[in-house]
C-alpha cells in the first residue's frame, strides 16, 4: 500500500497531534527518506567519520527534531528536512571528538544565535554531551519503568504523549469505559509516582534533565 | 480548586505557559503551601520518567524501521551481487567455451583439414629409403629433397626415365612437385603412372592415394573421397591406409577446420 506523503506543516501536525499512527507515519517518512539519509552519509563522509552509522544519525536527530515539534519550540521558520540535517550535523560534528548520546541544549536562545539559523539551523543548536549522572539517572529509570506493567506503561503513553482522551484510551486497552480508563492511568500514575519515591537517588539526577 | 485546574496550572507553571503576573502569584502559593510544593515535585519527577518511556518506545519503533529499511538495501545488494556473479559466470563461461572452440578449431585444423590429411600421406619418407645409403639409387633424390633443393631432385629424377626405376621414379617426382606447391604437375604426374598399362599395381595404388592427397590440396574433395572410399572398399596395399584417411574426413573433427 502506498504510504501517505507529509508535507512539513502535515508532520508538524501529526507529531503534535493525538492520532499514534499518524505521528509514526510523520516519523517513519523521515527516517526512510532516501534523500536524507544519503546527505547523512555525505555528511559522514565529510567530517570523516565512517565509523558512524547514517540511520542512527538521523534516528537521533529525528528524536530531538520530535521533542522541538512536540514542545512547540520548531517555529517552522526553516524546512523540517533542513532543520533535521542541521541537527544531524551537529551529531556527527560532535561525534567526532566523543562518540556518545548527545543531547540537544534546550535552554539556547535566540540572541546566542550567530548568522542565519534560517539558512544553516544547525547553528542554531548546541549539543550536550552525554554526562555519566546522566548515564546513570537512565540506568535507575529503564530499571523503574521495567517495574511497571505493560498496561500501565501504555495507559500512561496514550495519556501523557498521544494526548489521548479517557474514552479513547479505554477503547485502545479494552477497557470497559472511560471511567475505567480515568481509575486505571490514576493508579499507574500513582504506582510511578510511588517506584519515584523509592529511589531517593533518582530524584536528584531527574532534576538534572529538567 | 480541583485535581484538574491544579494539575493544568502545574503544566502552565513547568512549561513556562504563565503570565508574570500569574508566575508570581503561583510561586507565592508554592512557598506557602507544602502540599504543592511536593506536588510539583512529584509532577517533575514523573514527566522526566515518562519522557524516558517515550523515547524508549520511539526507539523501539526506530529498531522496526531500521530493519524495513535495511531489508531493501539487502536485497537489493544481493540482487546486485547475483546479478554481477550471473554476468562474471555468464561470461567466464563464455570465454572458456570461446577458448576452448578456438583451441579445438586451431588443433583440429592441424589434424584434421583436407590439407592436413593430404600432407600426412607424405609424411612417410622410407619409400624414399635411407639419403645416406650408397646402395639407395635415390639417395641423392632423398637428400635433395631433404635440402629441400626441389629443382635438384626433379633433374636427378629425370635421369631414371626408362629404367626399372622409372616407376618409381615417376612417383618421387610427383612428390616433389607436390612439396613444391606444384599439385597441377604432381596431378599429371600421378594420373600417368596411373594411366600406364604396365605399370605395377603396387606403384598403381600408390599413385591412386597420393593422387587422391593432390585432389583435397587442389580443392577436389570429391573426386578425392571417389578414390579413397574405391582404395578401401577393395583389397591391396593401400586400403588401411584409404581408411584411415576416410575416417579423418569423416569425423566429428573435420567440421570445424577450414
Amino acid at each position: 500500500m502506498k504510504q501517505k506523503n507529509y508535507s512539513d506543516t502535515e508532520i508538524v501536525k501529526a507529531i503534535q497531534g493525538d492520532n499514534p499512527d499518524d505521528c509514526n507515519a510523520a516519523l517513519r517518512q523521515l527516517y526512510m527518506d532516501t534523500i536524507l539519509t544519503a546527505k547523512v552519509k555525505d555528511m559522514i563522509k565529510m567530517f570523516g567519520t565512517s565509523r558512524i552509522d547514517a540511520d542512527d544519525v538521523l534516528q537521533e536527530g529525528i528524536m530531538l527534531l520530535y521533542d522541538l515539534i512536540r514542545d512547540k519550540r520548531f517555529q517552522q521558520k526553516s524546512k523540517v528536512r533542513t532543520f533535521l540535517l542541521g541537527i544531524c550535523k551537529n551529531l556527527i560534528r560532535n561525534s567526532n571528538k566523543k562518540v556518545d548520546r548527545i543531547l540537544l541544549n534546550e535552554e539556547i536562545k535566540d540572541d546566542l544565535l550567530v548568522g542565519n539559523p534560517y539558512e544553516t539551523p544547525e547553528i542554531e543548536l548546541l549539543l550536550v554531551e552525554k554526562t555519566e549522572q546522566e548515564d546513570a539517572r537512565d540506568k535507575i529509570l529503564e530499571n523503574l519503568l521495567e517495574a511497571m506493567s505493560e498496561n500501565c506503561k501504555s495507559v500512561l503513553t496514550l495519556y501523557y504523549f498521544h494526548s489521548k482522551n479517557m474514552t479513547q484510551i479505554a477503547d485502545e486497552r479494552r477497557l470497559k469505559n472511560a471511567n475505567m480508563a480515568k481509575k486505571a492511568a490514576s493508579r499507574c500514575r500513582e504506582q510511578l509516582r510511588s517506584l519515584i519515591a523509592e529511589q531517593p537517588r533518582l530524584e536528584y539526577f531527574l532534576k538534572l534533565s529538567l | 480548586m480541583n485535581n484538574s485546574n491544579h494539575t493544568d496550572r502545574i503544566e502552565a507553571y513547568l512549561m513556562n505557559n504563565m503570565t508574570s503576573e500569574e508566575r508570581d502569584n503561583f510561586e507565592k502559593q508554592i512557598t506557602n503551601d507544602k502540599a504543592l510544593a511536593e506536588e510539583i515535585r512529584l509532577y517533575t519527577l514523573e514527566s522526566a520518567a515518562l519522557r524516558l518511556l517515550e523515547q524508549k518506545e520511539l526507539r523501539g519503533k526506530f529498531e522496526v524501521w531500521k530493519i524495513e529499511k535495511q531489508q531493501p538495501q539487502q536485497k537489493e545488494a544481493t540482487v546486485r551481487r547475483l546479478k554481477t556473479t550471473n554476468y562474471i559466470g555468464i561470461l567466464s563461461i563464455a570465454a572458456s567455451f570461446l577458448f576452448l572452440m578456438v583451441v579445438g578449431a586451431r588443433w583440429a585444423n592441424v589434424n584434421y583439414s583436407s590439407q592436413a590429411i593430404a600432407d600426412s600421406l607424405f609424411l612417410d619418407t622410407t619409400a624414399r629409403g635411407d639419403a645416406n645409403n650408397s646402395n639407395n639409387p635415390f639417395s641423392e633424390v632423398a637428400a635433395a629433397i631433404a635440402a629441400k633443393d626441389y629443382s635438384q631432385a626433379i633433374t636427378l629424377l629425370d635421369n631414371f626415365e626408362g629404367t626399372d626405376l622409372s616407376e618409381k621414379a615417376a612417383l618421387m617426382k610427383a612428390e616433389v612437385y607436390y612439396k613444391k606447391g606444384d599439385y597441377n604437375n604432381a596431378e599429371t604426374t600421378y594420373r600417368r603412372i596411373i594411366d600406364n598399362p604396365n605399370g605395377q599395381e603396387v606403384f598403381l595404388n600408390d599413385a591412386k592415394i597420393y593422387l587422391a592427397a593432390v585432389y583435397l590440396k587442389q580443392g577436389k574433395e570429391q573426386q578425392a573421397m571417389t578414390i579413397l572410399n574405391t582404395l578401401a572398399s577393395s583389397n591391396n596395399n593401400r586400403q588401411e591406409e584409404a581408411k584411415k584417411l576416410l575416417n579423418k574426413y569423416n569425423s566429428f573433427w573435420h567440421r570445424f577446420t577450414w
